[in-house]
């Protein structure tokens, strides 16, 4: 579903990524562990075509994201680390807006679904987003990624700055997405939820992806340990 | 379910495009900014309304004024010599009393003021009112065309230039256009909804044009309802064609605007660096350009001041008074039929009138090319100048008001030019009476020449 083939991204001669290859299957949740500045953001920004990459290429439901752009981004979902919707709007007019952008055609109690199935408490749906957490927010961005039925849900360090029980809802959130067949790729510093919620973990150093393996494969102590000898070398 | 053709985007209006422009609508009308401006902007058009109708009214009363005066005075000469014809008084002995006398009912106390009637539209641009005048009396002695401006201005209107509501249009709607557009990307970005935005299978250029032209038809919708509110509450007339030419020309400058606020989006800078490139775009166009086109057209082709042309005009009747005698013998030599008439004339008054309405029509060709000679000079800026307009919407805009409001140049212009004609037919009629030593009859009083058009 998700596919990055001898990747790499540079910026005046400094490599930011290096000969990246991972592929994420539908229902896979592929989990990029890394320092700051290890190229996880990089990527995640390479698979929206924000930036375009040096050498290698990404693909999304095997459409090359270079040249059909267009045709990827109706497949993916993002999150950003800091989510931001339209203040002004409440979390339902925000989720219309979105999905109206995304050409996708529901009726009203349909979005309403879609946020309470996000976890979003039924109150807060027709408040202004002034009002919202990051949380609230983040509870909204995946009610879109449900409303636009993404098969690619694309995460750059969601759970940072989340209290526990919202990080833990929205970890569950991930799960209900996975078993929807959902390939998700996610950029995290939380070891902790990586080896939770993960079925492929990878850790990166300096734009290299230096370690990748399944989930299962290790222990939650394990993979701190690998972490740091790895960050740390 | 409404289902309209919507030509923009090549797609269909359906009732999901009709959910996405609501909620436009709605982040916009949220904004507390944005009913302030819509406040302000209603307060300014309602007084600038206002103002415009008060001038108008001014100008009304003052035509109705010159109007009571000459009607005053032909309709006591009217009975005075219905009185005479039928016996019950006698002739004034005084000759400028006389209503029978043509040269006294065309000069002197006598004369006709021909006026501007203000156009149906007129409220909206005090354009070049202020200096030319709105009415001019036309005797045989001549007009006063140019120079009669018994219009005093409140000091303050000629300080700041009069708020009409050309000024508002002109000066303060591309602030308030700049307010709603200049940035439509950059807050995006600033806010942090790029990001997300992005993410979507949108054309971001494609979408920022939807949002600046959903913009404009919201702001020019909003403008054709507030001016035609205040249009209704002032009590002005606002069903006819040139009304509908306005709102074109506001809905055409108010594109300008916009399309300029679309091309500073697409530079993809940040708010703050937006807001100044549109304010310097305003002042460009607004200020600069149009002061710079006046000193342009005044130093290629440079018209004297008011105060030169009044001077030099005073030194040239004197120069005239001076060769009276000469041009009075020059023309009996040419005419000597007219010698002989002088010569067997005994009424000091006929003796007079006789020399004066030759001196007149020489006089009236010795100004008029003095005059020519100004009027070719200021015409030849004039001219420039409108080439040059081509440089500023603004300045377009502001003459399309002027002519809407009929208070442009132009018109005043043609309005003297009509003076001068018709002070000739004046000059005709009552000389043909003169020169052939007829009385007036209450009939001819009935038969005198009056304005046509207006």
């Amino acid at each position: 579903m998700l596919e990055a083939t001898n990747l790499s991204k540079e910026y005046n001669n400094f490599s930011a990524l290096n000969n990246l290859n991972i592929k994420v299957e539908a229902g896979d949740i592929y989990c990029l562990l890394g320092a700051n500045g290890a190229g996880k953001s990089t990527t995640i920004n390479l698979f929206l075509g924000f930036i375009e990459a040096t050498k290698g290429s990404v693909s999304i439901n095997g459409f090359d994201v270079s040249k059909k752009n267009m045709e990827t981004k109706k497949y993916l979902s993002y999150i950003p680390e800091n989510l931001m919707l339209y203040p002004t709007l409440t979390g339902l007019e925000n989720l219309e807006y979105f999905v109206g952008l995304a050409n996708k055609k529901y009726a009203k109690a349909e979005f309403i679904n879609f946020l309470t199935e996000a976890g979003l408490q039924t109150n807060a749906h027709t408040k202004r987003v002034s009002a919202y957490s990051k949380g609230m927010r983040q509870k909204v961005g995946i009610a879109i990624a449900l409303a636009k039925d993404a098969k690619v849900l694309l995460l750059d360090e969601p759970t940072s700055g989340l209290d526990p029980r919202a990080s833990n809802e929205f970890s569950t959130l991930l799960l209900t997405l996975k078993d929807k067949g959902v390939a998700t790729l996610m950029a995290t510093h939380d070891i902790f939820r990586a080896k939770q919620i993960a079925t492929h973990i990878g850790i990166m150093k300096e734009g290299r992806l230096v370690e990748s393996f399944k989930s299962e494969d290790i222990s939650l102590k394990d993979l701190e340990g690998l972490y740091l000898e790895t960050i740390d070398s | 379910m409404v289902v309209i053709k919507w030509s923009f985007g090549n797609s269909i209006c359906s009732k999901k495009q009709i959910e996405m422009i609501k909620l436009e609508l709605k982040n916009i009308v949220r904004n507390p900014l944005v009913s302030i401006l819509v406040l302000f902007l209603f307060i300014f058009i309602l007084f600038a309304s206002y103002n415009g109708k008060s001038r108008v009214n001014k100008q009304l009363e003052g035509i109705e004024l010159v109007k009571n005066k000459e009607n005053t005075f032909y309709t006591n000469h009217k009975n005075n010599l219905k009185s005479i014809e039928e016996g019950t008084k006698k002739t004034p002995k005084r000759v400028f009393e006389d209503p029978t006398n043509p040269v006294a009912m065309g000069n002197y106390y006598g004369g006709t003021y021909l006026t501007v009637t203000p156009a149906p539209l007129s409220v909206i641009s005090n354009g070049q009112s202020d200096i030319f005048p709105y009415y001019s009396k036309v005797n045989i002695g001549g007009t006063n065309a140019e120079k009669n401006n018994d219009n005093f201005e409140n000091p303050m209107n000629i300080a700041t230039g009069g708020f009409d509501l050309a000024f508002v249009f002109v000066f303060i709607l591309p602030l308030l256009i700049i307010a709603f557009s200049y940035n439509i990307l950059s807050s995006e970005r600033e806010q942090g909804t790029l990001r997300l935005l992005l993410s979507m299978p949108i054309n971001i250029k494609t979408w920022l044009l939807k949002k600046i032209v959903f913009r404009y038809f919201f702001l020019v919708l909003l403008i054709s309802a507030i001016l035609t509110l205040s249009l209704a509450i002032i009590g002005v007339n606002f069903s006819n064609v040139t009304y509908l030419i306005l709102l074109s020309s506001i809905a055409l400058y108010t594109l300008f605007w916009f399309g300029l606020a679309f091309l500073i989006n697409l530079l993809n800078k940040s708010s703050s660096q937006n807001i100044i490139l549109l304010l310097g775009t305003w002042l460009l166009f607004v200020l600069i350009i149009p002061s710079f086109v006046n000193i342009l057209a005044s130093s290629v082709y440079p018209s004297p001041s008011r105060v030169e042309y009044i001077t030099s005009k005073r030194a040239i009747e004197k120069e005239f008074e001076k060769k009276e005698e000469a041009i009075l013998q020059k023309f009996y030599e040419e005419n000597p039929s007219e010698k002989d008439k002088e010569n067997n004339t005994t009424n000091r008054f006929r003796k007079y009138w006789n020399k004066n309405f030759i001196l007149l029509n020489e006089k009236n060709k010795f100004m008029d090319a003095f005059e020519s000679k100004y009027e070719n000079q200021s015409m030849n800026q004039r001219e420039f100048a409108n080439k040059l307009s081509w440089f500023s919407p603004a300045i377009i805009f502001q003459n399309t008001m002027n002519e809407i409001a009929e208070t442009d140049t132009q018109h005043y212009l043609s309005f003297q030019n009509s003076t001068k004609i018709f002070q000739k037919e004046w000059t005709e009629y009552f000389y043909s009476k003169y020169k052939n030593h007829q009385k007036l009859t209450v009939e001819d009083f009935n038969n005198f020449p009056k304005q046509k058009n207006n």
